[in-house]
């Protein structure tokens, strides 16, 4: 009795289960539709090389394509090599589980769990004003860094550990140095790692916009150095969506670019990841 | 290999390890040293609102007015309430779907629609938040206008906070069901017990820790959430009546007036800040720890 | 060539395999303990090896025959908060010392796990790397690469590909490459780690063999489980022993009396299969 009772709740669940995942897919499928829909229609080369003229309403997204490039190229130049640093500091030169360890550990974690605003708040107050940078390029970029390290440390971090340890203890006993260990074994095995953090950064990056607010700001023109202001494409999509009426088409295109650009991103993680998965169980 | 070309290897050797462990060492520092960094200028700026207004008209002025001169009114209660509701409604809103996907993913659907299902919610992840807002602004509000003018709501707040937190529920119980090992599911399986018994009585109970873990993670990248909230929301500072008034929440707040905000009032901001960071350590605490980075 | 070697090397090649009065032995331990944090793993272990001759390490599972060899070339410093008492002497040369460096001492001192650990590059990069690492000359590398391998057998199987993965190897032959990269090192002291236990009964052989013959070349410390495999190839003998949960040597001298008539009621109850 009880038996056929509970066959009839799971098949229940079965359907409520297809029914919310199709629900959350249609959603979904809705969004990325009307953004396509709307947005491809307005993207043309000419779109994506010409600077936007009268607030955006005109023109294209030429400049802004190009500060986003250098903010990110600012942010990945300065979070791979602190996080790749800090990952291997952790996971070869301290104990794990040692107070040092935890503590930079905890800390990590926790910069893991700042809300993007807050990030903005730093970044307007430390590098804007404090070291002086002003409203630039090169403040967004730092600001994102320090939001995007998390992700690098954690998968570089990841990477080093998957190296066995019989590689290590075999490193060692032949007398390698530290150096040589990391850099002939260690950092090959981590490659995965830096990679898969380095797009998870990228993704992260790319859709950020409240940090970007306060600290590389809204100039349309096109940068000449890093210190300019520059407006990257989501800071654009939130000015046109709010701040600038009838520029609704613009807002779509643009945002068309960015899903686009997001989408070959995340896509190509996932795709990485599933091969690294299949190679090391086939190895 | 002469021993003396030996020796000068062996000190070099060295020098380079010194130096390596050094630069190792001073990356570590620094990573470590960012979150207090933040949280040291951020209690900075904040400290002239601490002082000079004070915690309790923060807590008991009934409206933010702080651009008011002589009368302005720096209370923040409307607008923590207005991020407290948004926040709890996304979750609860997202909480049901966001489980159902798991169980789907993880028991009712063959492999390769799971893993279909779970590249499409991946990538609903990867949505960026300002294009989850502008697709509320130019979708879900008018339809909620409709409803209800004007549109911008707690609610649109809420149903575009609910598919921006599904992925991270979904995917923290897939990984919590995927975590209970296989052999106390086969032992329900070798008493007898169908599925949805298995998943009632094994499955879920002994996941629902990490489940909960990831609920309290969806809330916490809800409440500082900023772009969509600021498109959609309507950005009125009051405590919302019903789900069809408009509310502003505190990272709206800051997004909207930190751009050309002065003296008291960038200070006060800079206090809602530090307000929004403590309510997000409540939540992480709650979880049992930090969140680790969203990669596992 | 040394001539204090050159004399060894005459004498161990001529007489038995007791230790030459007036000559220093290869490798010396007294008095060695190791702690792991609070507890204690080995204590009191004193035992000589002459050079150019075989000390195998028998005994029961956890009673610190690894930790034992893993002193010797001090990868123990790998461990956090392992401690290494005592004294420990290379042909004559403190190891425990402060000023002894540890690199040049596992070059000087080679060691082969149970598990084959070759790394995860081709088998010619395996032995380039810490050739280069430990100053070979470029011109030079060639030729000891080519000699190391052909050393251990191995270099009418891989001389054809030598730029393949080592991983592609057979477990057998990825034994006798990691032997081979200590080998190519001259190493005056090879500590082998239950060297066989992971291979199949035919490279067995062939690893043994080998381990034999190098005898000729360096001196010896093998830690085996197989007592017949100990039987054949030792000079030296020692049975490790666990007494109040801390490891020890229970008998240790020539393998002849070791084998042939232990002193230690548990060492002949061990050595003749009595016994666990
Ligand atoms: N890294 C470590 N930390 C703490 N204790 C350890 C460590 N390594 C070994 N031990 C302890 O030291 C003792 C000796 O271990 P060891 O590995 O040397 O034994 P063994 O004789 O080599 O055993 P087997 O024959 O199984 O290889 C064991 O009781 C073990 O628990
Ligand atoms: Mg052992």
């Amino acid at each position: 009795m009880t038996r056929l009772r509970s066959a009839k709740i799971d098949r229940s669940v079965a359907v409520v289960c297809w029914v919310s995942a199709a629900a959350v897919c249609a959603t979904f499928g809705c969004l990325l539709i009307e953004i396509i829909r709307a947005g491809y229609a307005e993207v043309s080369w000419e779109y994506l090389t010409s600077r936007p003229l009268d607030a955006g309403r005109a023109g294209g997204i030429g400049t802004v394509l190009v500060s986003t490039v250098l903010v990110l190229l600012v942010c990945l130049a300065v979070s791979i090599p602190v996080g790749v640093g800090a990952a291997t500091w952790l996971s070869e030169f301290t104990t794990p589980g040692s107070r040092r360890a935890r503590f930079v550990t905890g800390c990590v974690n926790l910069l893991a769990s700042v809300p993007s605003i807050i990030f903005g708040l730093f970044g307007m107050v430390f590098f804007s004003q404090m070291l002086n940078l002003g409203i630039s390029i090169l403040s967004g970029g730092l600001t994102l860094a320090c939001m995007v390290l998390p992700i690098v440390i954690q998968t570089t971090y990841s990477g080093l550990r998957s190296a066995a340890v019989e590689l290590r203890l075999g490193a060692a006993a032949l007398g390698l140095s530290r150096t040589s260990t990391l850099w002939y074994l260690l950092f090959p095995a981590a490659t995965n790692g830096v990679v898969a953090g380095l797009l998870l950064s990228l993704g992260r990056a790319m859709a950020e916009t409240a940090a970007l607010l306060f600290t590389s700001g809204y100039a349309t023109r096109m940068p000449e150095s890093l210190l300019d202001s520059g407006r990257t494409l989501s800071v654009h999509i939130y000015d046109l969506a709010i701040n600038v009426s009838g520029a609704e088409s613009r807002a779509y295109a643009s945002a068309f670019v960015l899903l686009i650009l997001l989408l070959l991103v995340n896509l190509s993680t996932s795709m990485l990841a599933e091969r690294w998965l299949r190679t090391r169980q086939t190895a | 290999m002469s021993p003396i070309s030996l020796r000068l290897s062996i000190l070099s050797r060295r020098t380079v390890d010194l130096i390596a462990g050094r630069w190792f060492c001073a990356t570590a520092v620094l990573a470590a040293s960012i979150v207090l960094l933040i949280l040291v200028f951020v209690v900075r700026e904040a400290s002239s609102a601490l002082s000079d207004i004070g915690v309790v008209r923060f807590l008991t002025d009934d409206t933010w007015r702080p651009t008011a001169g002589a009368k302005a009114s720096y209370g923040i209660i409307p607008m923590l309430a207005g991020s407290l509701f948004v926040t709890s409604g996304a979750v609860i809103v997202a909480g049901v779907p966001g489980v159902l996907s798991a169980l789907l993913i993880r028991f009712y659907a063959p492999p390769f629609l799971a893993t279909i299902h779970r590249r499409v919610i991946e990538l609903l992840a990867g949505v960026p938040s300002v294009v989850f807002g502008f697709w509320g602004l130019v979708v879900l509000v008018p339809i909620i206008n409709r409803l209800h003018p004007p549109g911008q709501s707690l609610l649109a707040g809420i149903l575009i906070l609910s598919l921006m937190i599904l992925p991270t529920i979904a995917l923290t119980a897939e990984a919590a069901l995927r975590g209970v090992p296989a052999s106390y599911s086969s032992a329900a399986a070798a008493l007898g017990m169908g599925r949805w018994a298995t998943i009632w009585n094994v499955s879920l109970p002994v996941a629902r820790r990490g489940i909960l873990a990831g609920f309290l993670l969806a809330a916490t990248r809800a409440i500082g959430e900023t772009m969509a909230v600021v498109m959609v929301c309507g950005n009125i500072v009051q405590v919302p009546d019903s789900l069809f008034a408009p509310v502003r929440t505190v990272t709206a707040n800051i997004a909207m007036e930190m751009g050309d905000a002065q003296a008291e009032h960038r200070s006060a901001l800079f206090l809602t800040g530090l307000a929004l960071m403590v309510l997000v350590a409540l939540f992480l605490i709650a979880a049992g720890g930090p969140r680790r980075s969203e990669v596992s | 060539m040394d001539p204090l070697v050159q004399l060894s090397e005459s004498v161990s090649g001529s007489s038995g395999p007791v230790c030459e009065p007036g000559i220093a032995p290869m490798l010396e331990t007294r008095e060695l303990s190791v702690t792991y944090g609070s507890r204690r793993a080995l204590s009191g272990v004193s035992l000589a090896v002459p050079r150019h001759q075989i000390l195998a390490i028998v005994g029961p599972s956890g009673c610190g025959k690894s930790t034992f060899l893993n002193s010797l070339n001090r990868l123990t410093d790998l461990t956090p908060n392992c401690r290494v008492e005592g004294s420990i002497r290379v042909d004559n040369e403190e190891i425990l010392n402060a000023d002894c460096d540890p690199m040049t001492l596992r070059r000087r001192v080679g060691m082969v796990f149970q598990k084959p650990n070759p790394f995860p590059l081709s088998i010619c990069r395996n032995l380039a790397i810490p050739l280069k690492e430990h100053g070979c000359a470029k011109s030079d590398m060639d030729s000891i690469i080519e000699e190391a391998i052909s050393d251990v057998g191995l270099w009418d199987e891989v001389k054809d590909r030598l730029n393949a993965p080592a991983l592609s190897l057979s477990g057998g032959q990825q034994q006798r490459l990691c032997i081979a990269r200590a080998l190519a090192l001259r190493p005056e002291v090879m500590l082998f780690d239950e060297p066989c236990s992971a291979l199949d009964p035919f490279s067995i052989n062939v690893v043994e063999q080998l381990i034999a013959s190098l005898r000729e070349r360096v001196t010896i410390v093998i830690v085996t489980h197989n007592l017949a495999q100990a039987r054949r190839i030792a000079d030296q003998a020692a049975v490790f022993w666990q007494r109040d949960g801390v490891g020890t040597v229970i008998e240790s001298g020539p393998a002849t009396l070791v084998f042939g008539a232990p002193q230690d009621p548990e060492a002949a109850a061990y050595l003749s299969g009595h016994c666990c």
